[in-house]
């Protein structure tokens, strides 16, 4: 919710912009009690993910720059909604966890394995399946990696600690394998985000951040993301209003 | 078939045909147990010579009170004018290393066989060149009650080259750190297979020296001594006479006692002055039994324990304490027929320097009859039999010693402060010092080490007498 009154109270929108329903899903998602490790090393709870910020005059910066930190906080997908226009807010997650259901437009309803964020087994659907054999058009696929600025290695960001009385406190997440392939250099990359309220949830997220610069890749280690492209032979203008949607890929040619 | 999350989809230009962009996905990445492992590494928080310095460790055998709390060797030359009081330990590492730290993580595993560490909460620091440091952040280790042979791992640690002297600090907690000896010689902590640098990434300890040297330290700057006039450092103080050592004790008896047998068992008699001699040794001893003049007190590590002439005080029990009160009956003895004079320490301090609450915030003493001290407001601790406490001026004399720079090139150990006593009268001080940052600042002295010492009358240095209420 402060993320849409901050989006509200300084932004071109209003209340009656957002698609509430899934304002409620992400928050509703967010709450969900997890387990964790205190600095004691005893087991706690707490929401999932949570955010804690402010915004003053002697710390100014750009609404663009204030809903990107706030978005990093949680992983959130802003979209709109093709149905009504409305902005839509999800957070990343498995393909079980955000797409439980088969989407409409999406030419493969059949389920796929996934695994839920609590590890169990689920199944999830695709919002679109991209065949090399059809819908990808011929010779367009390319597969590049992100740029070297875009691979850190370590992931570093100031927060304030509820568990601490909300002092001032930092956390820096290194991927070891990351570092060692590239030449044990720390690669630093600024990580904007804003409203971290403890170590357990800014580990989650720099993992993630890592894993999604990182392991993307066909070969499964930590030489970079790979980042798809392709024109396709179909119409897929459901998929414009789903950017962050998971989608599948097969291509014969490559193995996959 | 790949997943991958959508990064974007453009319509081309007739709209038939669509660029899609995106990236490939995996679902574990989402899983809430993937992020929560690796644990974080944690920043560099300490240091660049603007915090303040952690309290002084003097890396120094010498602790007070069966080692609850650090001393350091001092030294009394009464042969000058006023009496020079010097103290000797070692000077923490001040200057940053260039070797670069490994990453650790936050937190370490604990097993409850194999070692010696006690159930307890334990900080780890891994070193990279020794006592030169600079060393990782601090894990945290949480060794759980049940047994006392437990062992701590500390797993994942990751190099960014080799290390000149791979060394581990332990403690408590991040103001009593100490050093655990480099892993080619100590016996405390052994390291894992190395990686490709030579280094371990993984390191196990079996046990945890409780004392030795600090943490380097870039904040420290200089020593600050503070001096403050014991008004009661306990029920009584005496010269002592005539020694009698045996096997595994000592008679030492006290001219013009008049003391019920055993009155004092149990009770802690120190050492404050040996004059003769500089160095001045730091005895505690609990007393075993005592006739009308005469104190029976183990051996302890000095053979006799006490030598004629010494000047020993005569800790309280504190047989009276509740949420505001302290006291023993024993302020009255045959050297003390009416005890404290009555409101006479009304404004002063009580310090609690061994036992349950020691070191706590000194509290200030609102009204005292003949054996009891009542303090404004109530204790932080509350005390109990085992709280040995002391009666302080509430006012003290804080120097602060010129700047000190070290390397670690040269041997650490030696003359830190030497400052002329702040009293030509026979008085008893207590001595702290405390290592101070480029501004003067330092932990609260009641973190620091420190020593009681008692100055003889300047006049005539060789025909002091002294009072006989400490």
């Amino acid at each position: 919710m402060a993320f849409d009154d901050l989006i509200a109270s300084f932004g071109p929108f209003s209340h009656s912009d957002f698609d509430a329903p899934s304002w409620f899903a992400a928050a509703a998602w967010c709450d969900v009690p997890i387990s964790y490790l205190d600095a004691n090393n005893v087991t706690q709870s707490h929401a999932r993910f949570r955010s804690s910020f402010a915004l003053d005059g002697a710390n100014r910066k750009t609404l663009a720059q204030a809903v990107l930190e706030l978005r990093n906080c949680a992983g959130i997908i802003l979209s709109k909604n093709p149905a009504n226009g409305k902005l839509q807010c999800s957070i990343k997650r498995g393909l079980a966890d955000q797409q439980p259901a088969p989407i409409t437009g999406s030419n493969y309803n059949t389920a796929v394995a996934s695994v839920k964020a609590d590890g169990t087994a689920g199944v999830g659907y695709l919002a679109y399946l991209f065949d090399g054999a059809g819908s990808i058009k011929n010779n367009t696929l390319q597969i590049d990696g992100r740029s070297i600025n875009d691979t850190p290695n370590r992931i570093s960001f100031r927060f304030q600690n509820e568990d601490n009385v909300w002092s001032d406190d930092s956390l820096s997440q290194i991927d070891p394998n990351a570092y060692v392939s590239s030449g044990n250099q720390v690669i630093d990359v600024p990580f904007a985000v804003a409203g971290i309220p403890n170590f357990d949830q800014g580990a989650r997220r720099a993992n993630v951040e890592l894993a999604e610069a990182l392991y993307g890749n066909l070969r499964n280690d930590a030489g970079g993301t790979e980042l798809p492209e392709f024109d396709t032979t179909v119409k897929a203008a459901h998929l414009a209003s789903m950017v962050g949607a998971i989608c599948g890929i097969k291509y014969d040619q490559l193995s996959f | 078939m790949q997943l991958f999350r959508l990064l974007s989809a453009q319509p081309q230009a007739d709209g038939e045909s669509w660029k899609i962009r995106g990236q490939f996905h995996q679902d574990q990445w989402y899983e809430d147990a993937y992020g929560q492992n690796p644990v974080p590494f944690q920043q560099q928080a300490h240091g660049s010579g603007r915090s303040i310095p952690y309290p002084w460790r003097p890396g120094v055998q010498i602790a007070a009170f069966s080692s609850q709390r650090l001393g350091f060797e001092l030294e009394v030359d009464t042969t000058v004018y006023p009496a020079q009081i010097s103290a000797s330990g070692s000077t923490p590492v001040n200057v940053p290393n260039s070797t670069t730290v490994p990453a650790v993580p936050l937190q370490a595993t604990t097993s409850n066989t194999g070692g010696l560490i006690l159930p307890g909460t334990y900080l780890i620091a891994i070193s990279a060149n020794g006592t030169l440091g600079p060393v990782s952040r601090f894990v945290t280790a949480v060794v759980p009650a049940g047994t006392s042979t437990n062992t701590i791992t500390v797993s994942g640690v990751v190099w960014p080259a080799a290390a000149v002297n791979v060394a581990a600090y332990a403690g408590p907690n991040s103001i009593a750190m100490v050093y655990q000896g480099a892993l080619a010689t100590t016996s405390n902590v052994t390291g894992s297979a190395p990686d490709s640098f030579g280094n371990p990434t993984s390191f196990t300890f079996f046990a945890i020296s409780p004392d030795g040297l600090g943490l380097p330290d870039d904040s420290f700057h200089a020593f600050a001594v503070q001096q403050t006039e014991i008004v009661h450092g306990g029920v009584w103080g005496a010269v002592v006479g005539v020694v009698t050592p045996h096997t595994t004790t000592s008679d030492i008896k006290f001219p013009g006692a008049a003391w019920t047998s055993n009155q004092w068992q149990n009770y802690t008699v120190s050492l404050y002055y040996r004059p003769g001699g500089v160095v001045q040794p730091l005895i505690d001893l609990v007393v075993v039994s005592n006739s009308t003049d005469t104190l029976t007190v183990p051996k302890g590590v000095h053979v006799p324990a006490f030598i004629a002439g010494d000047v020993v005080i005569m800790r309280p029990l504190a047989g009276h304490t509740s949420a505001n009160t302290i006291g023993d009956d024993n302020f009255i003895s045959s050297f003390n027929p009416s005890g404290l004079t009555v409101n006479a320490e009304a404004g002063n301090l009580v310090q609690i320097i061994a036992g349950t609450g020691a070191w706590s915030a000194a509290k200030t003493v609102a009204s005292n009859t003949a054996t009891v001290l009542t303090i404004l407001s109530t204790w932080d601790v509350m005390p109990d039999s085992t709280s040995i406490f002391i009666v302080l001026s509430p006012t003290s004399l804080t120097s602060i010693t010129a700047s000190v720079l070290n390397d670690g090139s040269v041997a650490t150990y030696g003359l830190v402060a030497s400052v002329p006593a702040a009293t030509t009268q026979a008085q008893s001080l207590l001595i702290q010092i405390g290592a101070a940052n480029a501004a003067g600042d330092f932990f609260p002295m009641r973190y620091q080490p420190f020593r009681e010492v008692y100055i003889p009358a300047q006049a005539t240095a060789s025909n002091f007498t002294i009072a006989r209420q400490f």
